[in-house]
């Protein structure tokens, strides 16, 4: 059942094109391609959260609501590496990823008591707290004034100070990161995640080692956090705690339903979508000068996607690639206790 | 299945490629964003070192890629792309056409911040009243406004889009410290001002940055005034603070702290809360069984009044002295009898006290311009830089640059055309507000009961 | 530890008993709702919030007395949520379970932006439906607890509710079959019961609640669109530690984080949300299923 790295034709294109895209909107005159790189780089990034957190939910059935959390972990871990501590953008990316794996790892363990709305309120909880130990600590953190002026990024000595280079950085990541997200759903762990998230009991039964894949799926994916975390930090070169809100966790979450639950190219569309939105609808006629009924839209937009295209938009699209894996089904529920 | 290794290979040599294509392509047009900049004579300095950084770096990462022949066609197209860009930067400064001035901002139109979203609508009106009144040394000008919604990642998109897209002459009011702190960087690089960010942080305006112009009075010098008040005039023995957990509040709070060092006085008890937070009866109780006899507070206007409120609840009646960011429409119905005699040292009259004719003009434009916001401090501040800035495009004359623009702010001396009593910017000073008056709330209005006074 | 003994417990309790009661009169809307429909809502907040914004327009545009005005705003409650039930969520929980919460996010989202368009961000006052002296408690010469009218009223009415919606549940026809159709929606069908209609009932009580939660809190925390956010926040972890399916237990876990919250918020505010998650999660790891909860039955 091994599917070809690029299954459809389309996918092969599109990432030609995606690699092609700076010089690409180079060459159309009037482009602000510095912004519309900057957004693509954003949404990116973002996409490598929602990979991780669609590996967590959509295969693993666990639960979260805390990623901003592991966003700002992986973005203070790489902040503080490169520039208190002077190490090398290329060291302090997978570091980054590495610390905030390992803080998954801890978050995993409640996980392996609690399920469905409990461990929903744990991560919650977990989001929450990140930008407050930020302030707590604000010797290291730099506190309610952030880190500024943090190095650039740089490769091998090359400083990626434009749009374009840092694209092709983000970009050859979330390369290398569908990949693996793809070879992990295939793999071993992948099935015992999907056995998971369809019936513990029965993933046990089979000899699934849920301490051990539970943990795993929370580790592996707060690196994927914690690698778009370093990213982040070194394309807007600075970072406050404001930035790690728990509406950015929910945006994740909205990333991945919207695009596709259990569907690893749903956490890219969805995280595409979900950052152009805006952007779109800033230059509607008529409706951009209501600048605050975007949010409403947003809302409307949102809810609409998902009675429609309820297997997401990745779903919607490529129903001929492969099957959809069934919808995580709700946690057994708790016995009635009026 | 047997296709994915060719397609692997092909992606990765592609990949490999575009690697070597971006080495020194896309190096370029960076190094040539400043020269967008009107005025490549000052701004490229530091820049100047850096051009010539990826020139050699590229050389060995061209050499291993693969296809040597792709290597300069490649290099050969962004050059073709610059071209038109500097020859359009080259005629006339970005913005400005013969008819127009683009000026921009951003700031929260939704979310938790979204009351600060009258700022920059009332900056809008106030260019539409000067559009109405013939527009400024011939041009009108056209404001573009950006929603934010407080996210720094989303201010930095906003920001280069209107730098990029809409080709903005300055900024006016864009909001928010940490905001700011993401983009002023960008802003300077590029040569765009950025007149009246709406902080009082001092991180944004120092140290000097040329382009920067800082409009309210900042929160240290505003801690340093009411401390000095607290101690001296009201002769307030054991001082609390109440702030935010924030830039905002942690700035205040070392103000006050510094003041007090200097007198070798005890440090300020210190009792915080979270912007997020909505109930402060925790706090309430804590600062009064500090024992404290004078509370500070640097809150915003919400939980600010709500402190009060909760302070007079529990019987705990000291004195108080506040950040003027805590003067909103809503504070005496939220904080009750308890707001009666609270002292803040503002930078702007109040927005009731119709006795001073500046103000009354502000109410008569927002009843022509704005009938739909409310009349209160946001939209006094949005009016404020509104003047700021057609002031400065003004003196910056017919022939408008944005070096003209600097000039312009920094010929500013003792000016007192706007609600501000008196505006200074020097060539190495662009903080504009370095007073305040002394206020103090009495039947729900804030009378001034000092003059316009500086730091001691 | 010495700093244990010199807090002042008496107050600190009162004022998280107040405003524990808020939570857990916002936690009602939530475990309802769940209860009867499987779904963890993320919009009962911003569903209270607005129904506030209803109850200001009519008291204070329409000039409406108070009790006139809060019938009106309970029956526009009960109709949006039966709307939100039969346009929204019917459709929703055809597709996975998250696919309801995201419905119930976007929901949030449009009801927040909503407000905004309509009343603006800035912070409303909102008429305080219970004027008067607050309740003060001597325990010595110079020290009163203080309770403020409005207060013991939010309590009171949250007893009240609680002990209302477990009857309800236990004894009343519709409450059975609510719970019936929470548990295995086939089987109800089966039996008989009007599935749908329940639905549409339970959203419709859930949202009526939220206005009263709403008109109740907006007193206190005044109004504003984002009015909600936190207390949402405290409300959904108030329910979770009681065991999500137990009025009681929102209770019960409502008022335990209010007094958790207020003891935080005194002793180290700038880690007040920190100190109340990490108890909680301690208390969740002993107790998988909320305080009140029972355990789950797991099926293969």
């Amino acid at each position: 059942m091994r599917q070809s790295l690029f299954p459809h034709p389309k996918s092969l294109l599109l990432v030609l094109a995606a690699a092609l895209l700076p010089p690409l909107l180079g060459v159309i005159p009037g482009i602000p391609v510095g912004y519309v790189l900057y957004l693509v780089c954003l949404a990116l990034i973002y996409a490598i959260v929602a990979l991780g957190l669609n590996l967590l939910i959509g295969y693993a059935g666990q639960f979260s609501l805390g990623h901003a959390g592991f966003l700002a972990i992986g973005a203070y871990a790489s902040a503080v590496l490169t520039q208190r501590f002077g190490w090398p953008f290329l060291l302090a990316l997978p570091m980054a990823g590495l610390l905030t794996a390992a803080v998954g790892f801890l978050l995993g363990l409640p996980a392996l008591r609690l399920s469905g709305p409990y461990l929903a309120l744990v991560t919650l909880g977990f989001g929450l707290s990140i930008p407050q130990l930020v302030l707590w600590r604000g010797e290291l953190t730099g506190g309610a004034g952030g880190l500024r002026d943090l190095p650039p990024a740089s490769v091998l000595g090359l400083e990626l100070r434009s749009e374009s280079a840092y694209y092709y950085l983000v970009f050859l990541v979330i390369v290398a990161l569908t990949l693996f997200a793809r070879n992990v759903v295939q793999s071993h762990t992948g099935r015992a995640f999907i056995a998971i998230r369809d019936s513990e009991i029965a993933a046990q039964a089979m000899g699934v080692n849920l301490t051990r894949y539970k943990t795993t799926a929370f580790a592996l994916s707060a690196f994927y956090a914690g690698v778009a975390g370093s990213l982040y930090a070194h394309l807007i070169r600075f970072i406050s705690p404001e930035s790690f809100t728990v509406i950015l966790s929910v945006e994740f979450l909205t990333m991945i339903v919207v695009g596709g639950l259990g569907s690893v190219s749903g956490s890219i569309v969805g995280a595409l979508f979900l950052t152009a939105l805006p952007e779109v609808f800033a230059r509607l006629p008529v409706l951009k000068d209501f600048k605050n009924l975007f949010i409403v839209v947003f809302g409307a937009v949102l809810i609409l996607t998902i009675l429609f295209f309820p297997r997401g938009l990745a779903g919607a699209w490529s129903t001929r690639t492969r099957p959809i894996p069934p919808p995580a089904e709700p946690a057994a529920r708790p016995q009635e206790a009026v | 299945m047997s296709r994915q290794p060719r397609v692997l290979w092909l992606v990765l040599a592609l990949l490999a490629v575009l690697v070597a294509v971006t080495a020194c392509g896309g190096g370029q047009p960076q190094a040539a964003a400043p020269s967008q900049a009107p005025a490549p004579t000052q701004a490229p300095a530091p820049k100047a070192t850096e051009a010539p950084k990826p020139a050699p770096t590229t050389a060995p990462t061209q050499a291993p890629a693969p296809k040597a022949t792709e290597a300069p066609k490649a290099t050969e197209a962004p050059k073709a792309t610059e071209a038109p860009k500097t020859t359009t930067s080259g005629a006339a400064s970005p913005g400005v056409t013969d008819s127009e001035i683009v000026i921009g901002s951003w700031g929260p139109q939704d979310g938790p911040a979204g009351a600060y979203g009258v700022i920059d609508r009332a900056i809008a009106a106030y260019f539409k009243k000067v559009n109405d009144e013939g527009g400024i040394n011939g041009r009108k000008v056209r404001f573009v406004y950006e929603n934010d919604s407080y996210a720094p990642a989303k201010t930095v998109a906003a920001v280069k889009k209107l730098v990029e897209e809409d080709k903005v002459f300055a900024l006016v009011g864009g909001l928010g410290t940490a905001n700011n702190l993401a983009v002023t960087e960008y802003l300077v690089q590029n040569n765009v001002p950025h007149l009246s960010p709406n902080t009082g942080s001092t991180s944004v305006v120092k140290p000097l940055k040329k382009g920067v112009f800082g409009l309210q009075l900042d929160y240290t010098t505003e801690a340093t005034l009411l401390t000095q008040y607290a101690l001296d005039t009201l002769k307030g023995q054991k001082i609390a603070v109440f702030y935010q957990n924030d830039q905002f509040g942690k700035e205040g709070l070392d103000g006050i702290n510094a003041e007090l060092k200097k007198r070798n006085l005890p440090e300020a008890t210190l009792v915080s809360y979270e912007p997020t937070d909505t109930n402060f009866s925790a706090q309430a109780l804590k600062l009064q069984t500090t024992g404290a006899d004078t509370v500070i507070i640097y809150a915003v206007p919400k939980p600010g009044a709500s402190i009060i409120a909760e302070m007079t609840k529990i019987g705990f009646k000291p004195k108080m002295l506040s950040s003027a960011v805590i003067n909103d429409p809503s504070l005496f119905q939220l904080a009750g009898p308890g707001a009666e005699g609270l002292i803040i040292a503002a930078w702007l009259p109040d927005y009731k006290d119709t006795s001073n004719p500046k103000i009354a003009e502000y109410q008569e434009f927002m009843k022509k311009y704005a009938a739909n916001e409310q009349i209160g401090s946001f939209s006094l501040v949005g009016y404020t830089q509104g003047q700021l800035a057609t002031e400065a495009l003004k003196r910056a004359g017919k022939d408008l640059t944005r070096d003209g623009l600097i000039k312009a702010l920094e010929s500013f001396q003792d000016w007192k055309g706007s609600v501000a009593p008196s505006l200074t910017y020097t060539a190495t000073d662009h903080q504009g507000v370095k007073a305040a008056y002394f206020q103090q709330a009495k039947n729900n209005v804030f009378v001034n009961i000092t003059d316009f006074i500086t730091m001691k | 530890m010495a700093w244990l003994t010199t807090l002042p417990w008496g107050q600190l309790i009162i004022n998280g008993i107040a405003l524990g009661s808020l939570y857990a009169l916002t936690a009602f809307g939530i475990v309802l709702i769940y209860k009867t429909t499987d779904v963890l809502t993320f919009g009962q907040g911003e569903l209270a919030m607005f129904s506030a914004f209803i109850a200001f327009t009519l008291l204070d545009r329409l000039k409406l007395p108070f009790p006139v005005a809060f019938v009106l705003t309970l029956v526009f409650a009960l109709g949006l949520g039966a709307v939100v039930e039969r346009v929204l969520m019917r459709r929703a929980q055809q597709g996975s379970i998250l696919n309801s919460i995201i419905v119930t996010i976007g929901l949030a989202l449009v009801l927040v932006g909503m407000a905004g368009f309509i009343w603006g961000y800035e912070v409303r006052p909102f008429p305080d439906p219970v004027t008067g002296p607050p309740f003060l408690f001597r325990v010595s010469p110079t020290q009163n607890l203080v309770l403020t009218q409005l207060s013991a009223v939010i309590l009171a009415v949250t007893l009240v509710l609680m002990l209302l919606l477990f009857a309800f549940f236990r004894f009343s026809l519709v409450g059975i079959a609510m719970r019936a159709v929470a548990q295995n929606r086939v089987a109800a069908r089966l039996m008989g019961i009007p599935v749908d209609r329940i639905n549409a009932l339970g959203w419709g009580v859930g949202a009526a609640l939220g206005a009263v939660t709403g008109m109740l809190i907006a007193p206190t925390n005044s109004l504003f669109p984002n009015m909600m956010g936190d207390v949402a926040i405290k409300a959904y972890a108030g329910a979770v530690l009681g065991g999500i399916t137990s009025l009681p237990g929102a209770v019960v876990g409502g008022l335990l984080l209010g007094i958790i919250d207020s003891v935080a918020g005194f002793q180290a505010p700038e880690l007040r949300t920190t100190i109340a998650f990490t108890l909680l999660v301690i208390v969740l790891v002993i107790r998988p299923a909320g305080l009140l909860g029972r355990r789950e039955i797991k099926k293969v």
